[in-house]
């Protein structure tokens, strides 16, 4: 039987495209995609940066898809595996915590669509069963 | 075999080949995944689109401009500063001339080479020293983040301390750096500098194909 | 600029062969402020010292004629049409006899006393422990400020004080070659690095000046020692010892600043007299600012319990604040910072 991780994280890789790929591998984390959110600027709560909205699925992505992602793992490098208590704990931020205004893309220096990526990412939480109930 | 010969030479071959092998296998392995193919009409060109958004994200949007003024100005005082040391500085460009390329072109003079190095260095301590100060950025940052941004200084300091070319040692000891940077660089987010133009133009690509790059 | 770097240098050399000159030259009027031999670089190690430029004769009535004023005033002007003057030898004197010798020991002497405060009243806790609750206290830009001059003046202190003692300190350990890599280095990274610390003080200035001028409740402050021996001390949101610190970085590092270009552009200045007296002022500054920094470095981290979180987080605990700040806890908040002190 396969877990709810594994099935989110399958959706997740199965999302990520050359597109969130390379979205993934420009991300200097630079922190500017949080002075555009609106949840954060109003909240102030550092977790609202939208790029930190994506870390499951780009830890998974690290993981299992990048290359030298092979390498990393045998070397003991590769960041650890996606739990599902993270992915419910992220829940709140995919899904309450993004509006898909896509301020971040426009002051992102590397242009990266985070909220394109997000609904992506609630793809994977969908395929788990991981969606809040009411949706 | 000196220890100045040994990482001007086979050192520095070695860590120039695995830099470029490196940097290719991760480019090629990011396109290779490959796109889903799009089946809605194409409203506009997604050529068009991958230039459009790798130009636009050069310039910063003016509603966002004074919020993020340290992060353009740190950032591009030390982008633009670093792009200039290492092609523009006279002893890069006869070390280029002579063991790479077989030709050679202006340098800055040398006052132009230390003001660019302390712009350099003042946007590359700007952008660390934000990363350390900024719950955001604490929050976001990892090893990696950290450790790029130190070895890119020490390539900088060292080779700021050898300045003097009095001493073989100090030049030994920033070409070694070097050497570790140029390793270390493909397997880091140091490889932003060839990954941007994939993302923002991957992500041009998106909305130009829907007509929708501002 | 390059030029300019060497020019120092020789500079320096010929104020030793001056020196040497004078020395041998007028032996009699010299006597008071004769350097031992070792001053002169004579047992340092270097075999072939440039005592040979003197020749075989010493021809004390040739060297007078290039040598002026009076060797019994401090700093005295050459005389109209002299080449050479006896403040080199006092300059020499003070930085061989004083700055080399003693300066040093200022950071050394800090941080044992320091370790002595330590050791016996131990770091100064919350005494009514967090509670959890926070206030911003520096915003980003100012961290970033702060930072900024943080590493920019230890790259500075670390190349200057190698620039400065590596003769004494490190070459009889490791070796002239060494202390000339060393030094080498030091010099180029210095002399990179100074103006960058001109752009960090005032961009410090802009971002604290603001709430640090003096104020009548400093007094207080000083009677009390600042709470450091016991006792409360009421202050705003900078105390009496967090001011005099921004003063003496703002004063100090003009001083740095100014001496330090004139340092880096010799041909600023006609007279060697404000060469000589940069490099005096110019360490005497760093060396003094360079020691109060690790007791600022002591209070802002194992010092004093809370602190750190203001430059890290740019937000305090409000109890910290009502502990170390409470009448700016209570411009902040528009409470009291007395009721909820005792429950």
């Amino acid at each position: 039987m396969t877990s709810k991780t594994e099935l989110a994280v399958d959706k997740f890789l199965e999302q990520t495209d050359s597109e969130v790929a390379s979205f993934f591998e420009a991300c200097v984390h630079c922190g500017m995609c949080a002075e555009a959110c609106q949840f954060h600027l109003s909240t102030g709560d550092p977790k609202y940066t939208p790029i930190y909205k994506l870390r499951p699925m780009e830890r998974a992505y690290k993981r299992e898809k990048a290359p030298f992602s092979r390498l990393k793992k045998m070397l003991g490098l590769a960041p650890k595996p996606v739990t599902e208590k993270e992915l419910i704990e992220w829940a709140p931020l995919v899904y309450d915590g993004c509006n898909m205004c896509k301020r971040c893309t426009l002051v992102c220096p590397m242009g990266i669509d985070i909220a394109g990526t997000i609904r992506k990412m609630r793809a994977g939480y969908a395929a788990a069963g991981l969606a809040p109930e009411e949706l | 075999m000196s220890f100045l010969n040994l990482v001007e030479g086979p050192l520095f071959t070695f860590a120039a080949a695995v830099f470029v092998l490196g940097a290719l296998w991760r480019l090629i392995g990011i396109i290779r995944i490959g796109r889903a193919k799009d089946i809605s009409p194409p409203k506009a060109s997604a050529a068009a689109g991958f230039i459009k958004g790798n130009l636009r994200h050069f310039f910063p949007r003016g509603i966002f401009a004074k919020r993020t003024m340290v992060h353009i100005i740190g950032g591009y005082g030390f982008h633009l500063g670093l792009f200039m040391l290492v092609f523009f500085g006279v002893y890069h460009i006869d070390f280029l001339n002579e063991r790479i390329l077989g030709f050679s072109w202006p340098a800055l003079p040398r006052w132009a080479f230390l003001l660019t190095s302390a712009v350099a260095f003042s946007g590359l301590i700007t952008l660390w020293v934000r990363r350390i100060s900024d719950p955001v950025m604490q929050l976001i940052s990892d090893k990696d983040d950290h450790i790029g941004s130190w070895l890119t200084f020490l390539v900088m300091l060292s080779g700021c301390f050898a300045l003097e070319q009095a001493h073989d040692s100090l030049r030994g000891v920033h070409m070694l750096l070097v050497d570790i940077w140029l390793i270390y660089f493909p397997f880091s987010r140091l490889m932003h500098s060839f990954t941007f133009f994939l993302s923002r133009g991957q992500s041009g690509m998106t909305y130009g194909r829907k007509g929708k790059v501002r | 600029m390059h030029n300019q770097f060497y020019s120092l240098r020789n500079f320096l050399k010929l104020s030793v062969l001056m020196l040497m000159l004078a020395a041998f030259a007028a032996p009699v009027a010299a006597q008071s402020v004769r350097p031992p031999g070792n001053a002169v670089n004579l047992d340092d190690g270097i075999e072939d010292g440039p005592s040979n430029a003197l020749g075989d004769v010493s021809d004390t009535e040739f060297w007078d004629n290039f040598r002026g004023g009076n060797p019994s005033e401090l700093f005295a002007p050459a005389p109209e049409g002299q080449v050479m003057t006896t403040t080199g030898q006092q300059w020499r004197m003070i930085r061989e006899k004083f700055i080399r010798k003693y300066l040093g020991w200022a950071p050394v002497i800090v941080i044992g006393l320091l370790a002595v405060f330590y050791l016996v009243r131990g770091p100064m806790k919350i005494t009514a422990g967090r509670s959890g609750k926070t206030l911003p206290r520096f915003t980003l830009s100012a961290r970033v400020a702060h930072w900024f001059m943080a590493g920019v003046f230890i790259i500075l202190g670390l190349t200057g004080m190698i620039i400065l003692l590596g003769r004494v300190v490190i070459a009889p350990y490791l070796g002239l070659e060494a202390n000339s890599v060393l030094t080498s280095a030091a010099m180029q990274g210095h002399n990179l690095f100074g103006p960058i610390f001109i752009f960090a003080l005032i961009w410090l200035f802009i971002k604290f000046v603001r709430g640090n001028f003096f104020q009548w409740i400093d007094l207080k402050w000083i009677f009390k020692l600042g709470g450091f021996f016991g006792g409360h001390v009421s202050s705003r949101q900078f105390n009496f010892g967090e001011k005099t610190w921004f003063w003496m970085v703002i004063l100090g590092g003009i001083v740095i600043s100014v001496t330090g270009v004139i340092m880096l552009f010799p041909g600023l200045v006609e007279d060697v007299r404000w060469l000589q007296l940069s490099t005096i002022l110019h360490a005497l500054g760093a060396v003094a600012l360079i020691a109060v920094a690790f007791g600022h470095i002591y209070v802002g981290t194992i010092g004093m319990e809370g602190s750190i979180d203001s430059m890290l987080k740019g937000e305090v605990d409000e109890n910290w604040a009502k502990e170390h700040h409470d009448l700016w806890y209570e411009e902040v908040t528009g409470k009291s910072a007395k009721e909820e002190e005792t429950p």
